[in-house]
């Protein structure tokens, strides 16, 4: 029977993304509910043989690259077509070899810590979170689709042809070639018959499949990105509500009802609440993440007879607030900073994860870009060499703009967090409250952001960066003609 | 020489009502009005302020007519005539070059103006929270810096507009040098021949009032967010000055509360220092909102302003290097170097404000400082703290989220510039 598989944190939110990756052929092998031998070979055979397939179609076009280097117009288009393509390539192999990463990375969020006055806040964010992950996907499939489509109908227009040099007179002639998306290699003729709608549909698949292959991959780092965004609005967003909390410790707040509304009934169901520990192989750090039954009962023992030993509230609170409440105030503090460590481990294992990724994605898209440059200074006219150029322009800047444009948002929202701790009412706080924004001032001068394996940090300036380089090298082309 | 000022004053005090707030009425109360007064004034003038009548009122009618009007003369009737003279075949770039970059600076006013509608309760908003209690000065070196500051705004608007205006006066005054052959822009209308007699001469008239609104609109566009962050600067200072001396001001605070005989008179010292550092703390949490309410105002007119900067600035680059014969038409020659001057000035005075506030900024860090915190109580002494952490981050206006306005994004955008003119000029050749 297949039963449904338990998932939690970032899997569950993930998993259409995961299913998806699945089923483009990534070696991705868990997160089924049925990890039966026959079953597991099975999946193992299918990324294989779709890895196989696209390793020797790719293989074909460099040999096709290879055999008509002659003609400086032919190679160069090729050399585009084989980087572009490499993308996937290299992603796929990424994958595989550094699958466990990927895993771990997917488990950092298994466990984590609640408070029942934040509970709310929490859900409302992580319900955002899910709806931009969702749209990401949905658009970024769309934009796939899209593409494949557009390639396929620009192979009808135009002359299917491809160039020579004439080694004596030095003249580029042209000769028929087959009409097929992409100029590989075949064993086989290809040019009519059988043969032709064989190699037609085998590439038609081997298309859609390594698009998807690239852009899943960017698509889930994006939603990790995403996730990490909106826990530090939820932060950003609890900051004032926990001054308020804990000013109410010390001094008189009219109004402090309103602030343990929700702990009437979240409180209680904390406490009764067993906290489930599915044992993952891959769990970051067990140790690290505490559960609140066990956070409270400490926090009761410690606080001595006081408060606890006749069950009255003799407390001596300005506010008369009860010792529940008094509780709450004080442990707001402590879900707030062990949050924050939470999102910086998250935070660190992204960019270990995926740094080396975004480093190779750049090296191969800037050398594609400098040809594309050199392509476009030699557009004439509205045809289909213009279209074909820009495509392939417009595609490689908006997968850089993809993950840059979220690289950044993470910076600007880890570095926002000091400013809404500086815009809080702080100084009607308490001690304890001065104490930690002066704390939380200091560590989040420094904004968190991914980089590409220490190289260069993912960031629209590194967008700006790039899109100059081409503009330049463009300017310097064209006057070199 | 008090005396003949106060005479003059007072002949020229029938003129109130038809002059701006602030060039005859005294600044003592210093009321924030006065930062804004010239630029809602000219605005007024050509009808493109904000029409805060309800449409039951006959003057929101008058108001929209007149508008429609102005709109009409200054802004549809040339930009026509201008896409009528681009659209006809040319020969070389150079003469694109020399139609398109005087279009391009009058599209982009108008567009600044919409823009500025479109922001309408953003603007209101932001001249609004400059009579907020915090911004309210109390010393007597407070009102200097405020003094100060509005002076800045007004100077800085009335010299810029000036300048402009000058400078559109050599456009116009080129007809004249040139025989009457051509006309200060080079409009050409689909029905009729505008060298002929009385086309002619209607367009010159034409011409002489359109040119000097646009560049008033233009002025006025460019220096009311520098006048905005004139303000801001006003406040930083004052914010300055109380971190400086918060001993002194404390003291005064409590000599005032005991002749005003307040139950915080009784108080210690220490209790007063505490509540004037308060009071600087909310005040910095005050300007920073204030920030970032004049960039979401501004924001999008600042980075398309600059994105246009540059194509104008090397389209007028081309446009020199391609008058035939430089001595016999000085005229040409001195007008494209007064407008390549107003260009270059008009992204100069975004980037200049946007850096003065930056260094401000920065100040505020040596100012809690300098202070005298060491007589101070610990409990003071983290507001100090805290306030320092803030600090470590100055105060940008970003344009778009992409260009922080200050002078290094000046020499990067005056380089691109450089860059383009080079290419087209090569392109030309």
């Amino acid at each position: 029977m297949m039963t449904k598989v338990k998932t939690q944190g970032l899997v569950t939110d993930l998993m259409p993304n995961i299913k998806l990756m699945q089923a483009a052929g990534h070696f991705l092998f868990n997160y089924h509910s049925d990890n039966s031998g026959m079953s597991m070979l099975l999946r193992k055979v299918y990324s294989s043989v779709h890895a196989v397939l696209i390793v020797v179609n790719y293989v074909c076009m460099a040999v096709n690259m290879a055999q008509y280097s002659d003609e400086v117009n032919e190679l160069t288009a090729n050399t585009i077509t084989v980087l572009f393509f490499a993308h996937s390539i290299i992603k796929l192999l990424f994958f595989a070899l550094n699958s466990k990463s990927f895993y771990r990375t997917l488990a950092v969020w298994n466990q984590s810590n609640s408070h029942p006055l934040f509970t709310e806040s929490d859900a409302r964010y992580h319900q955002l979170a899910l709806t931009k992950m969702r749209r990401l996907l949905y658009c970024i499939c769309g934009v796939t689709v899209l593409a494949v489509a557009s390639w396929v109908t620009i192979t009808f227009f135009g002359e299917s042809v491809r160039f020579i040099a004439n080694k004596e007179t030095n003249e580029t002639m042209t000769e028929p070639a087959p009409r097929l998306p992409l100029k590989a290699w075949y064993p086989f003729n290809a040019m009519g018959g059988t043969m032709y709608i064989v190699a037609f549909a085998l590439q038609v698949y081997w298309l859609l499949f390594s698009m998807a292959i690239a852009n899943l991959m960017d698509v889930m780092f994006c939603s990790w990105l995403i996730f990490a965004c909106e826990q530090l609005q939820h932060l950003k967003a609890i900051m004032k509500p926990l001054m308020e909390l804990s000013a109410s410790l010390d001094t008189y707040r009219p109004n402090t009802a309103e602030l343990f509304r929700a702990s009437s009934t979240g409180y209680n169901f904390i406490l009764t609440e067993k906290s489930e520990k599915v044992p993952e192989p891959t769990d970051l750090d067990i140790r690290g993440i505490y559960s609140t039954q066990q956070d409270f009962g400490i926090t009761l023992r410690g606080a001595g007879g006081r408060l606890q030993t006749f069950g009255q509230p003799t407390t001596n609170n300005p506010n008369g607030l009860t010792q529940k409440q008094e509780m709450l105030a004080r442990s707001a503090i402590k879900y707030w900073v062990e949050r924050h460590k939470h999102v910086v481990r998250l935070v660190a294992s992204i960019g270990d994860t995926y740094g080396t990724a975004l480093l190779f994605h750049m090296l191969i898209s800037t050398i594609t870009l400098t040809l594309l440059a050199y392509q476009a200074t030699k557009i004439d006219g509205v045809n289909v060499y213009a279209f074909s150029t820009l495509g392939y322009l417009s595609y490689t800047l908006g997968q850089v703009f993809h993950f840059c444009i979220f690289g950044n948002r993470l910076i600007e929202e880890s570095s926002s967090v000091m400013e809404a701790a500086y815009s809080c009412q702080w100084y009607d706080g308490s001690e304890e409250a001065k104490t930690f924004v002066q704390i939380v001032c200091q560590q989040c001068q420094k904004a968190m952001s991914i980089s590409g394996a220490k190289f260069f940090t993912v960031s629209l300036d590194l967008f700006a960066s790039v899109l100059g380089a081409v503009v330049t090298y463009f300017m310097v082309l064209v006057q070199l003609k | 020489m008090k005396i003949l000022t106060e005479n003059v004053k007072d002949k020229l005090s029938v003129l109130l009502p038809i002059l701006p707030y602030g060039v005859l009425e005294s600044w003592d109360d210093l009321n924030p009005r006065l930062y804004h007064a010239i630029h809602i004034y000219w605005l007024k003038f050509y009808g493109l302020w904000y029409n805060n009548f309800s449409p039951l009122n006959i003057l929101f009618w008058i108001q929209i007519i007149y508008t429609i009007i102005i709109l009409w003369l200054v802004c549809f009737l040339p930009i026509v005539g201008e896409i009528v003279y681009l659209l006809k075949p040319k020969e070389n770039i150079g003469d694109i070059a020399e139609g398109l970059y005087l279009f391009l600076s009058e599209v982009y006013t108008y567009f600044k103006i919409v823009v500025f509608w479109l922001n309408k309760d953003k603007v209101m908003n932001l001249i609004q929270y400059l009579y907020c209690e915090e911004f309210k000065p109390i010393e007597a070196e407070h009102k200097e810096f405020i003094r100060k500051s509005i002076r800045t705004a007004r100077w800085v608007m009335t010299y810029y507009t000036i300048m402009c205006v000058g400078a559109v006066s050599v456009g116009i005054i080129m007809p004249i040098t040139e025989n009457f052959d051509i006309l200060p822009t080079n409009v050409e209308y689909p029905y009729f021949n505008v060298y002929t007699s009385p086309a002619y001469q209607i367009l010159y008239v034409h011409h002489i009032y359109y040119k000097p609104a646009t560049c008033i609109i233009d002025g006025v566009m460019d220096t009311i967010l520098a006048s905005f962050i004139s303000s801001t600067i006003g406040q930083i200072e004052i914010l300055a000055f109380n971190l400086r001396n918060f001993d002194v001001v404390a003291e005064r605070r409590r000599k005032r509360a005991i002749n005003e005989r307040k139950a915080t008179g009784a108080f210690s010292k220490d209790y007063h220092i505490h509540t004037v550092l308060r009071d600087c703390i909310i005040h910095h949490n005050s300007i920073i909102r204030y920030v970032s309410m004049i960039e979401n105002a501004f924001s999008l007119a600042s980075v398309l302003q600059f994105m246009l900067s540059v194509m104008v600035l090397c389209l007028v680059g081309v446009q020199f290097l391609s008058i035939e014969n430089p001595s016999s038409h000085p005229m040409q020659i001195m007008w494209m170097a007064i407008y390549l001057t107003c260009m270059l000035f008009e992204v100069f005075i975004y980037c200049w404000f946007g850096d003065e506030l930056i260094w401000k900024s920065i100040d505020l860090r040596h100012a809690a400082f300098e202070g005298p915190w060491l007589n101070a109580s610990p409990e003071t002494r983290k507001y100090i703290i805290i306030f320092l952490e803030r600090c470590k981050r100055p105060l940008t206006v970003t344009a778009g989220k992409i260009f922080i306005l200050s002078l290094d994004t000046y020499t990067i955008l005056i380089n691109w510039a450089y860059k383009a003119f080079a290419v087209m000029s090569n392109m030309k050749k």
